[in-house]
């Protein structure tokens, strides 16, 4: 055994036509642009390579190959080459005759690189029942000795003939096998792959642990840079203010202040897709308020607060005078409070809460407009379920993704206090650039992490 | 490598010069043989080398030094003026304790309240620091669409001033102005002695002679140990007013050298130790710090850096594209009486209301057969019932041709349950083309 395998280690990405073999070159190399994909037959016609790179260094070379259409047919050709094994692929390859090269042409590109590969990855619908064409797939690309493993896809849409497909696998001498579903992407599930290809080949078994040591660096990194660019947005717009206006100038101020959210807000997606490597174009989320990268619903209307489950009532009650989605905030303590701090602040700050922190700032004739609890609660509740459902989209994602009716409206524990504390800034009177307002950056990304 | 603190100053400043400019959309700097750090470094100093990011950059820390340099030489003059000032009135007699007092009280009393309120305050690195930083922070505020200018100096104060590090920063420069100003006096100090003579005398209505040969007492070992002359008890206890020294010349000259000495050795020394002793905590406090790489600029740089993934490349290419044709169609339902088949159907389909179970399902090559057979015995027109999920393939399409020949074309139904998309539709009528179908026998219930 030689001690550096070659590099790239090359796999072919095989399979009957239309179960998702693109899709799974497109998750797996986190580009939604990588070939074609269609939901009809013979889509991919071609073989198409391309790497996973690790440090500039390519580790990996998958195949995007066209999908094996009739394979019972294939059979008969192949057993009347009389030989067996890699020699009787090449003799089919060289030897066919033009006709029957021209009705297998795409069944001879998969061949070739079945072949050529290290290994093949065999893709598999798995709402399909196990029919006779697939067990004959699997024979033709058996002969060409190499390691076979199949992925089962589709495993989202239907887990019933999951056990079906593993026993015929079983039959056919396949036990390794990896549950991945393209479209819902879930990174454990990646590392399972890799740790199978793992143990199919035992050569490449330290180029493989590297690449994935890599990429869960990288997938922990990315998320913890979404979940930053959240903290970021929920804190800056807890804390964002407005000298309060009279009259005119008031209502001009009040659109200011929604429109600086409803930026934000968009600063904040534009740059989670960027780090998810999705674009704006192929993230539709329909039942999510997000479309084409843009909020598709109003941040105030009043649909957008229910939508989530939210009850509009208590905001109207006070913020009447300015609207909903804003609301008064005494200010003007900054000496005092400076000295207030910790508990005392946050039990002052809950009891003061709406009525109480009103009545007190009309008494001081200091105002200040802020963001009200409401309008950040929705920006949360938004921004976990678009991070929630960006976490599990595979990059073969067409449809939109469809929001889990049961966790819209559920606010997790533990908000409450992320918040008490991000105002508790506003009555400190301390700017972006102080260590309180740090630290309460630190708590929020930590509970955001936590809650995801 | 890790970035050192400065390294990582400038790539900050580079970063929100960058997120408002547009970054380089050519690569600055070749990544071969390098480590992302490392390239980032030299893709920064590249950069800095041939944009003119160079002045924004620089635009903060000139500002700040001329500043520095500026109010030091301010400080050095109002230091000389105001000892001048305080002892060139004072006629020809000069009270020693008195000018020490002047010299060095203010200076000593400052120092014990920045002590203090460091040591008190640990938390909040003293009471003038975030002062200060909140100054600071006024000068240079955080902008909507700021300038390349303003946004590098607010990432240059922020990360002097206001980061961990920030406090003792700030304390260097107290000393460091306290010095000059020190200095100022001290060189006034040098210059009226050195023009003017001066009786050195001390008086007390409470305290006696003893406590004054005390305190010169405890102030001059460390000066004598510089080699400076010292008074001793008996030219201390001759400087009181009501008396006149016997050696007078040799008094006045060494206080005067006291005088200095203990400016310099109790005055200028300290500030200075303890600003260097700030500096060298300033410059350990940074070499802690790092450069956030989680935000999405420096993201992005690592994948120009190391891409994920290469694109796509074509190796084995499709030289004849099938020609999609559409066809627009009225479908017709088959007749009445006609012998029904499935192909392909999985378990858990639902078949059409009231058709029978009994029908041969086409899977595999030997269930084929069977249906073959089926047809030729009947003779009687045949419906295919078909997932309207499933695409055409050829394999299919082989079966199809297969039954339409067994069964003649003209009696062979293709019935999709449900009706599928367009794309799907259009496989199924190739696949009935190529059997020699109609259009019209592609169908659904
Ligand atoms: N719901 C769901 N849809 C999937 C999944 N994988 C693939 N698809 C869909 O299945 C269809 C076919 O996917 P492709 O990736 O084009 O399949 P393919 O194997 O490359 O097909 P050919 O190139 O035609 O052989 C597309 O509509 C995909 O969106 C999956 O895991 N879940
Ligand atoms: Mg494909």
């Amino acid at each position: 055994m030689s001690n550096s395998p070659p590099l790239p280690l090359i796999l072919a990405v095989v399979g009957h036509t239309n179960t998702g073999k693109t899709s799974l070159l497109r998750t797996l190399l986190r580009n939604a642009d990588f070939g074609e994909v269609r939901d009809s037959a013979g889509t991919t016609r071609h073989v198409e390579a391309a790497q996973l790179l690790l440090r500039g260094k390519p580790y990996i070379e998958l195949r995007d190959t066209p999908g094996l259409e009739d394979s019972i047919a294939l059979a008969g050709h192949l057993k009347s080459t009389g030989l067996r094994g890699r020699s009787c692929l090449e003799h089919f390859i060289g030897q066919a005759q033009p006709d029957v090269a021209r009705e297998f042409e795409q069944e001879i590109k998969v061949l070739r690189q079945a072949l050529e590969c290290h290994a093949m990855l065999y893709v598999i619908d798995c709402r399909e029942d196990v029919l006779e064409k697939y067990r004959e797939e699997i024979a033709a690309l058996s002969l060409a000795s190499r390691p076979i493993l199949p992925v089962l896809n589709f495993i989202q849409a239907d887990s019933r003939q999951l056990q079906n497909w593993r026993t015929a696998l079983a039959e056919l001498g396949l036990h390794a096998l990896v549950e991945f579903d393209t479209v819902a992407f879930d990174f454990d599930a990646e590392k399972r792959l890799y740790q199978k290809l793992q143990t199919l080949l035992e050569t490449w078994y330290q180029p493989l642990q590297q690449l994935l040591d890599y990429r869960a660096e990288e997938w922990q990194q990315v998320r913890n840079a979404c979940i930053a660019q959240v903290a970021a947005l929920l804190v800056e717009m807890a804390t964002y203010t407005q000298p309060p206006g009279q009259g005119e100038q008031r209502a001009k101020q009040l659109e200011s202040l929604q429109n600086t959210v409803r930026q934000r807000e968009q600063h904040c997606l534009r740059n989670v897709l960027e780090l998810l490597n999705f674009s704006s174009a192929n993230v539709q989320l329909t039942n999510l308020p997000v479309q084409n990268g843009e909020w598709e619903l109003d941040l105030f209307a009043p649909e957008t607060l229910k939508k989530f489950g939210l009850d509009t009532a208590s905001a109207a009650a006070t913020g009447a005078a300015l609207g909903a989605g804003v609301d008064l905030l005494l200010a003007g303590l900054s000496l005092g409070a400076a000295s207030l701090t910790g508990a005392a602040l946050g039990t002052a700050w809950h009891t003061s809460r709406r009525y109480g922190k009103d009545l007190l700032a009309r008494a001081r004739g200091e105002k200040i407009l802020c963001v009200d609890d409401t309008t950040v609660n929705v920006l949360l509740l938004r921004q976990l379920s678009l991070l929630r459902h960006l976490f599990r989209r595979g990059h073969a994602a067409l449809g939109p993704v469809q929001l889990n009716e049961k966790e819209k409206a559920e606010i997790p524990s533990g908000w409450r206090e992320q918040l008490t504390r991000a105002r508790s800034l506003l009555q400190l009177k301390v700017g972006v650039d102080s260590r309180e307002y740090k630290n309460a950056l630190t708590d929020m990304k930590q509970w955001l992490a936590s809650v995801l | 490598m890790s970035l050192s603190f400065k390294q990582q100053l400038i790539a900050e400043q580079i970063r929100v010069i960058e997120e408002i400019q547009g970054a380089e959309p050519q690569p600055v700097v070749s990544s071969s043989g390098l480590n992302f750090s490392s390239w980032l470094v030299a893709r920064n100093q590249e950069l800095v080398r041939r944009t003119p990011i160079q002045s924004a950059i620089q635009f903060a820390p000139v500002i700040f030094r001329r500043l520095l340099i500026a109010v030091s030489v301010l400080l050095v003059l109002i230091g000389a003026v105001t000892s001048i000032k305080a002892l060139g009135n004072a006629g020809t007699q000069l009270n020693i304790f008195w000018v020490l007092g002047v010299l060095l009280g203010l200076s000593w009393l400052s120092l014990v309240l920045w002590l203090a309120t460091l040591l008190l305050n640990r938390d909040h690195a003293g009471v003038v620091a975030p002062l200060f930083g909140k100054v600071l922070g006024r000068l240079l505020p955080e902008r909507q669409q700021p300038t390349p200018k303003q946004a590098a100096g607010r990432v240059w104060l922020q990360r002097l001033f206001l980061s961990t590090s920030g406090f003792l920063r700030l304390g260097w420069i107290t000393h460091w102005l306290w010095s000059a100003y020190l200095l100022g006096g001290l060189l006034g100090l040098l210059l009226l002695f050195a023009t003017r003579q001066f009786d050195f005398v001390w008086q007390s209505t409470l305290l006696g002679g003893d406590s004054f040969v005390q305190i010169t007492q405890t102030l001059t070992p460390q000066l004598a140990a510089l080699g400076v002359p010292v008074p001793d008890a008996q030219q201390i206890l001759a400087s009181s007013i009501d008396q006149t020294p016997a050696n007078a010349a040799e008094t006045r000259r060494v206080w005067a050298l006291f005088l200095l000495g203990c400016v310099l050795l109790y005055g200028l020394l300290p500030r200075i130790l303890i600003g260097v002793i700030c500096a060298v905590g300033e410059w350990r406090l940074q070499s802690r710090q790092t450069l956030d790489l989680n935000q999405p600029y420096f993201i992005r740089l690592q994948r120009e850096f190391w891409p994920q993934g290469s694109h796509g490349k074509i190796l084995d290419a499709d030289d004849r594209p099938p020609q999609m044709r559409q066809t627009l169609v009225s479908p017709r339902p088959p007749p009445a009486d006609c012998l029904w088949l499935g192909l392909e159907l999985p378990r858990e389909f639902t078949l059409p209301a009231g058709m029978e179970t009994d029908f041969i399902n086409v899977r595999d090559d030997a269930s084929q057969r069977q249906a073959l057979a089926v047809i030729q015995h009947n003779k009687r027109p045949v419906a295919v019932l078909i997932d309207g999920h499933k695409a055409a393939d050829r394999g299919l399409q082989r079966i199809v041709i297969d039954l339409a020949s067994a069964s003649g074309p003209r009696n062979l139904w293709l019935v999709l349950q449900p009706l599928p998309a367009e794309a799907k539709y259009q496989s199924w009528l190739q696949a009935a083309a190529r059997a020699g179908l109609t259009p019209e026998q592609v169908t659904s219930l």
